[in-house]
């Protein structure tokens, strides 16, 4: 069946029935014999997963208790360095707390290693109004500080606060503020937040194609896949906020829209190619699918449609009729009998073209008149020359990144966009809140326009922006030449004077990752700030919405000064370990329950038994009321839903277990009570404020 | 309380007594209907573990019917694996009636649009419709439902295809359920997420569905979930893909817990089927090829092109609009109707599916006919030509005199009756009351009055526009140029406008006119039009094999997009020396591969059983006066379906495959040697698929015999002329590319579906290794329930 194309919301992929661990790969075991295996079932016919050229590195931090997980990609002879090199690009902190149990481990610190900070000049352009050009290559040094990290998974809400502080700062102070005040603080903030999107995408790029691992070394599936899903979540202004426990279900649904939108734009563009005449070839940048294409011109063919309307096509594809170029198609060569015609002799590449001066590729076709991969020969020769090299994650179309006849193309409808917002916000000062209804004429606008074809949404463009210019950058597999046009127009294309070369950012990843690896070493440095952020997580662990609001709120207004967090203490690492074990085992029992009546269909029962068992043990110290509340409710949903005998009565003997030990800690509790309020009281017991 | 709801009471009152005696052995049905779930893919994933829990990726499925019921091993849709046809013989156990997606009346241009929800959903709202299109046209055709087998408080039905009535209720909790706080909530935090308003409905269906299996009142349910379809056509990714599984499987857990806590847990039947498979393969994109380009194009006739949708590169805004059913897609390169698009379309497509079409052209005659009326309409037409033309148009309309004036009979002795229909139901519905009571409204009486209502609307539509046809073929036998004095401009116009006239034969397709000759009209030495010279002609199915698409960057996708194309021959016109006098042929086909690949499969049926002979042919032609002929040619490898290379035929002596394949078999026999293949049972599906609708439309005593003939003519009216099968990993569809995979052919991979049962009465642990079809599967599960099987002779015994 075919759907009707208009479609309300857009498909989330279930989550309920789906184990944290769900993602990894088919054992491939056999599980009942009695099922027909006459006929092979084409459907899994899968093409060879071809080796990876990304790989993890483990260094452990100073003092134990944590590791940091370094990506590299090897790549054959990248810029000036030498061949078969590999580029550390993203590193991640994963919290172990020293042993080899996964369950009380907290990934923490993303840090994009390939992130040139800008300097002083850098930023003194950025705040000039419409301007929009990149001067140089970025910041020429290196600095002995590691970079900031992108994110804290542990603490994505820090990243939410900081940009909210940031806009409320912007709307009640600069936004009333004489016009170049205004126009200059918007151009700031518009460059910054951009360079922020645009690394955040290029740390996506580099972890959308890094193996997972299932021996625990490096990232698991479902650790890579947190990573992805925060960094996200990361570009919209509140995504920080989304719980952990919508993290799988928010990538799983991302990858499906990602996934579905690379494959129609692969065959629009294909499609709109063969009606028009010309060549598509996908672009393999990277490993994986790929999500690039180029439609190349057939120098010596001929092409007619008659009976066809070509206006939505080449409106489609954002660039003007090649046929009726006179660089490439000096005279007519419209076959009169329709179709399209090739010539195959070989020889007249140097006749063909005298006009175009740009890059040509010789190539071959084979019987039936495709195109042959480049290195093979086949018995039709063919000039081609590129025209245009298309994004296809863009949602809905192809976006054109590239126009090889009109550098400036794409350049131009940036600018046009970017100064057509800048007058609006910055110089005229508009804002969503009093001239609402020229927004809502803007959005109608916007949608009519993006429905008739024109790639309207910024946001979305700058990623596939981002994601190109690094793809190219550590490509290899390319005509030297034609990556070398490439890197010519990406660079066309950069906006922002924040911006740093691909090619620099590549040579800076080394010295960011060897100042990160000093730091991990350095007692003083990556260890200091670990822990600090270990007694934060104790204080919160376990605490309401509400509370983390009051904490937050209150570390905003002192202007960061004062963070809540547990005292130094011996027994910090325990603390730390039981805590986030209670709440591994609470999360996955919650799933078991969550699967639905009689879990034992779906999950394993003595892997179910020996978790609460370990829940009933553990939850007695857990240093939350709330957690051990939480951890009595998901047993007790699970008594309700098992069918079993003998499981129901190991929840029962969990709960006396558990309720035996609430009774002893609330003894415990009252001696020493410890912050439940939602402010300032809260300060006593556990939680103290501390100065950063 | 008025005298006729009294009797109304009463005899919904003793329609209940007596259902609650007959209930007593009978049993319920819970039926999860699930889209495009392919059996390949399904028994993989239910037969490999997931590492994390030890279990299968499908739990639930397993323990279900794998452990506790019966799978149906190779089940395969009968005919074309598509939903609306697919579903409607699911649902009827009966011959298909519905043949596509979306229908065309070639006289009236009227389109059934089976999939198409919405203007249904406003069709309700605005209290004109009751049911989908598709229930419309089986009800008209006096075909039941399996549904319909329970009476109205019996059963529970969820949306779907074969929709009878709208749940409101459902449709505004979910909706409702969508705008929650924290939905809206989490909408802030991710933007992209979306509401999810699909998934809203889904869930209050199922909430729906779990409580009406706690009412022992009602026997028959289904929850039908197009989201294994919709995610197979977008996407190939086997772990995206098992992860939509994976929610079936839940889904399915909760329906079979809720069963076994329902009071009726002892007599419920629980049943999964999937209306067809899917073409999905990992890492391979389906290619789309566009055959409105095609016929736009002047070596494709230069047709305006009708479709269902819009085009997806179109861009129109207009491509939102829900309620479009008709989209023309003119080309601008017209011989002869530059301009007319919207009057004169000349070729209509059912796209959908995806790996076939339907084509339906106008009539190669009336073309002739509107292409001499245009040049003699013409002042400066030659003396000589004119009158060669004109004699020539004489003729033509002779020829044609004979059949149109039966049309004008016939048809319009139908359309008087349908006129009385009119006017008694006019009386009948008169005084049926405005507003209806609630408690007559929960037996839905007041739907029963507004379905009759509804039929007689379209009746009356239906008449006019048959009217209108049939007074336009009156004027133009009327029509009679004295050959000196140009026509009247614009007496072409005459031709009827939105209209195909009749269908085209295999002739008319070899030979068919697409517009004037390059020269116009031409005369020959003896003063008479010059047939050959004076029209351009287009042979399809030559046409159509050779298209080559040079854009197929895929190694695995070959660069020619059409693998056969399929056309009912006339059983009375095959040569006499394949006919068997005691057993006449009821059904001739003809398969085009090219010119020397074709096959021949005849069908008869001896001593009522159905026999089915397949022959390797080359140069099919049919004669001007409809003689079909053709050369023989020997089995061998490259014929459409190919079966003779195939390594899963099992015949007997596979030496002698060759005379096994050339040989009368029983359709068992040829299901037994055939299922296994690549087009699966290819040769099965194309007999139901050209099934003439004189043989499946089913016989009501009682019913005036003039709106039988009638309701006859409107199936026949709906064949397409003949249909275009894609080669593996294309396919049809320019309205919305699906690179995923796609279904319609007769490739095993999109035939091969789901039918797994469980309960009570069910044997655990059984997998039934004979092949069965969609035929088998309403009277199978129909017949388990104590009632009457729509066809006793399909019933599978399993036990
Ligand atoms: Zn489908």
């Amino acid at each position: 069946m075919n759907r009707h194309p208009v479609k309300i919301g857009i498909m989330m992929p279930g989550f309920a029935s789906s184990v944290m661990a769900g993602f990894l790969l088919i054992s491939g075991l056999a599980f009942s014999a009695d099922f027909p295996t006459r006929t092979p079932a084409s459907w899994r016919q899968a093409t060879p997963h071809t080796a990876s050229s990304y790989h993890w590195a483990i260094t452990p931090i100073a003092g134990g208790g944590a590791e940091l997980l370094t990506l590299f990609g090897r790549f054959d002879g990248l810029g000036q360095l030498p061949a078969a090199d590999n580029v550390p690009l993203v590193a991640v902190l994963r919290d172990t707390l020293s042993d080899p149990n996964p369950d009380n481990d907290r990934l923490r610190y993303v840090y994009l290693l390939t992130l040139n900070r800008p300097n002083l000049g850098q930023r003194v352009l950025s705040a000039v109004p419409f301007f929009y050009w990149r001067i140089g290559d970025g910041n020429l040094s290196t600095s002995k500080n590691p970079p900031k990290p992108l994110l804290d998974m542990s603490d994505p809400r820090r990243h939410v606060w900081t940009r909210l502080g940031h806009d409320l700062v912007q709307w009640t102070t600069l936004d009333p503020m004489m016009m170049p005040v205004r126009a200059s603080s918007h151009a700031y903030r518009t460059n910054l937040i951009d360079h922020e999107r645009l690394h955040i995408e290029e740390a996506l790029s580099f972890l959308r194609q890094a193996p997972a691992d299932s021996t625990g070394k490096a990232l698991t599936r479902p650790e890579l896949d947190s990573v992805i899903a925060r960094l996200t979540l990361a570009k919209n202004l509140l995504g920080g906020l989304m719980n952990d426990g919508h993290l799988l279900r928010v990538a799983r649904a991302r990858e499906v829209q990602r996934t579905a939108t690379i494959g129609r734009n692969w065959e629009l563009l294909r499609t709109s190619a063969e009606r028009a005449g010309l060549i598509f070839e996908p672009l393999h940048l990277g490993d994986g699918a790929s999500q690039y294409a180029v439609l190349w011109f057939p120098a010596n063919g001929s092409f007619s449609a008659p009976g066809i309307s070509l206006k939505t096509t080449w409106k489609l594809l954002h660039i003007s009729n090649p046929w009726r170029d006179t660089r490439l198609n000096p005279v007519s060569r419209d076959a009169s009998a329709g179709g399209m015609g090739m010539a195959s002799g070989d020889g007249h590449a140097q006749q063909v073209l005298p006009e175009w001066k740009g890059y040509r590729q010789e190539r071959y076709l084979d019987a039936s008149g495709r195109l042959l991969p480049r290195g093979q020969t086949g018995p039709a020769k063919v000039t081609l020359v590129p025209l245009a090299v298309y994004s296809l994650t863009y949602p809905r179309m192809p976006l054109l990144l590239v126009d090889f006849r009109s550098a400036m193309h794409t350049k131009w409808r940036e600018i046009f966009q970017r100064t057509r917002d800048d007058a609006i916000t910055g110089v005229l000062g508009l804002s969503h809140f009093s001239n609402w209804y020229y927004y809502a004429g803007d959005a109608l606008y916007q949608f009519i326009r993006s429905r008739r074809g024109t790639a309207m949404d910024q946001d979305n463009r700058l990623d596939c922006y981002s994601e190109f210019r690094v793809a190219v950058a550590l490509n290899r597999s390319l005509d030297p030449d034609f990556r070398q046009e490439l890197q010519h127009s990406i660079q066309m294309l950069a906006l922002n004077p924040l911006e740093a070369s691909p090619e620099r950012e590549v040579a800076m990843a080394r010295a960011n990752y060897q100042a990160l690896e000093n730091a991990a070493g350095n007692p003083d440095r990556l260890p200091v700030r670990l822990e600090k952020d270990r007694r934060k997580e104790l204080a919160a662990f376990g605490e309401s919405r509400r509370w983390r609001l009051a904490q937050n709120t209150l570390h905003y207004m002192t202007l960061g000064a004062f963070t809540a967090r547990v005292p130094r203490n011996d027994e910090n690492d325990a603390m730390l370990d039981r805590d986030r074990r209670t709440e591994s085992l609470i999360r996955y029992l919650r799933e078991v329950a969550d699967s639905g009546v009689d879990p034992e269909v779906s999950f394993d029962a003595v892997q179910i038994r020996n978790s609460m068992d370990e829940l009933a043990s553990l939850v007695d110290n857990v240093s939350s009321k709330r957690m051990h509340n939480r951890a009595v409710a998901v047993v007790e949903k699970l008594q309700s839903e098992f069918q079993n005998e003998a499981l129901r009565a190991n929840c029962a003997r969990a709960l006396l277990a558990m309720n035996a030990g609430a009774t002893e800690a609330a003894a415990v509790n009252d001696k020493a009570p410890k912050a439940r309020a939602l402010v300032p009281p809260a300060i006593s017991g556990k939680v103290a404020f501390e100065a950063q | 309380m008025t005298r006729r709801d009294a009797i109304s009471l009463m005899l919904v009152g003793a329609g209940s007594l007596f259902a609650q005696a007959s209930e007593a052995e009978s049993q319920r049905l819970v039926l999860l209907k699930v889209d495009g779930l392919g059996a390949d893919l399904l028994f993989q994933t239910m037969q490999e573990i997931n590492p994390a829990t030890g279990k299968s990726w499908c739990p639930w499925l397993t323990q279900i019917f794998s452990n506790n019921g019966v799978i149906f091993d190779n089940f395969y849709v009968r005919g074309i694996s598509l939903s609306a046809p697919s579903w409607s013989m699911l649902d009827t156990g009966r011959h298909l009636l519905i043949k596509g997606n979306v229908e065309y009346d070639r006289f009236t241009g009227r389109v059934y649009d089976y999939l198409n929800f919405f203007p249904f959903y406003l069709g309700y709202a605005r209290s004109h419709e009751v049911d989908m299109p598709s229930v419309r046209v089986l009800d008209e055709a006096g075909v039941r439902l399996l549904s319909d087998q329970f009476t109205y408080h019996q059963r529970y039905q969820s949306f779907q295809l074969f929709q009878r009535g709208v749940r409101w209720k459902t449709l505004q909790h979910g909706l409702e359920r969508r705008f929650s706080t924290s939905k809206l909530l989490s909408l802030i935090e991710d933007p992209q997420g979306g509401l999810g308003l699909e998934e809203g409905l889904a869930k209050q269906t199922e909430e729906e569905l779990l409580r009406g299996l706690r009412n022992p009142d009602i026997f028959y349910l289904d929850l039908y979930t197009g989201d294994i379809d919709h995610a197979g056509h977008s996407i190939n990714d086997p772990q995206i893909l098992r992860l939509e599984l994976q929610k079936l499987d839940s889904l399915a857990g909760k329906i079979w817990t809720a069963i076994q806590a329902s009071p009726l847990a002892s007599r419920t039947t629980f049943v999964m089927v999937s209306d067809h498979g899917m073409n999905n393969v990992p890492g391979i994109y389906s290619q789309t090829f566009s055959i409105p380009d095609l016929l736009n194009s002047p070596a494709g006739g230069a047709h305006h092109v009708v479709t269902n949708r819009h085009q997806l590169s179109d861009y129109k805004i207009a491509g939102l609009d829900p309620l479009v059913s008709r989209v023309v897609n003119p080309s601008t390169a017209s011989l002869y109707l530059q301009g007319q698009a919207n009057d004169y379309p000349t070729a209509w497509l059912d796209l959908d599916g995806n790996e076939r079409a339907a084509v339906c052209l106008r009539n190669s005659d009336l073309n002739r006919i509107q292409i001499l009326l245009q040049q003699l309409s013409r002042t400066d037409l030659a003396a000589p030509l004119r009158s060669a033309a004109t004699a020539y148009f004489r003729e033509l309309l002779d020829s044609k005199q004979h059949s149109w004036s039966e049309t004008i009979r016939e048809l319009g002795a139908e359309l008087d009756e349908l006129g009385r229909a009119i006017t008694s139901r006019q009386a009948e519905l008169k005084d049926q009351p405005k507003h209806w009571p609630e408690r007559l409204r929960r037996q839905g009486l007041d739907k029963g009055v507004r379905r009759k209502q509804s039929e007689m609307n379209s009746w009356i539509e239906e008449r006019r526009r048959y009217q209108e046809y049939l007074d336009h073929l009156a004027a133009l036998l009327e029509l009679r140029p004295d050959g000196i004095t140009p026509l009247r401009v614009g007496t072409e116009h005459i031709v009827p406008p939105r209209s195909l006239g009749d269908h085209n034969c295999v002739f008319d397709i070899q030979n068919y006119v697409a517009g004037p000759g390059p020269a116009g009209l031409v005369i020959d030495e003896r003063g008479r039009l010059d047939e050959t010279k004076s029209f351009y002609y287009v042979d399809y199915f030559p046409l159509l094999a050779a298209q080559t698409v040079r854009n197929v960057p895929q190694r695995e996708v070959s660069s020619a997009p059409i693998d056969f194309m399929l056309m009912a021959l006339p059983p009375g016109r095959i040569p006499a020396n394949f006919a068997d006098r005691s057993s006449p042929l009821t059904q001739a086909i003809w398969l085009y591969g090219d010119d020397e690949h074709q096959l021949v499969e005849l069908v008869r049926y001896d001593a009522g059983e159905m026999q089915i002979r397949v022959l390797p042919i080359a140069r099919l032609r049919q004669s001007k006066d409809g003689r079909v002929s053709w050369n023989d040619q020997a089995w061998g490898p490259g014929f459409p379906l190919r079966l003779f290379e195939d390594p899963n035929l099992a015949v007997p002596d596979a030496a002698g495959r060759a005379s096994w394949l050339s040989a009368w078999h029983s359709e068992r026999e040829w299901f037994q040697a055939i299922h296994h293949c690549r087009y699966s049972n290819g040769v099965i599906g194309v007999t139901e698929h050209l099934l003439p609708p004189s043989q499946s439309l089913p016989q009501r005593p009682g019913i005036n015999p003039l709106l039988q003939r009638l309701e006859l003519r409107r199936r026949q009216l709906v064949q397409a002329d003949f249909h275009i099968f894609a080669t593996d990993h294309w396919n049809f569809n320019v309205r919305n590319f699906n690179p995923g995979g796609n279904h319609g052919s007769f490739f095993r991979i999109s035939t091969h579906s789901v039918w797994m049962m469980a309960g009570p009465s069910i044997p655990r642990g059984r997998h039934i290794r004979e092949p069965h079809d969609s035929l088998n599967f309403a009277s199978t599960i129909l017949a388990g329930a104590g009632k009457q099987p729509p066809m006793p002779d399909r019933v599978v015994d399993f036990k």
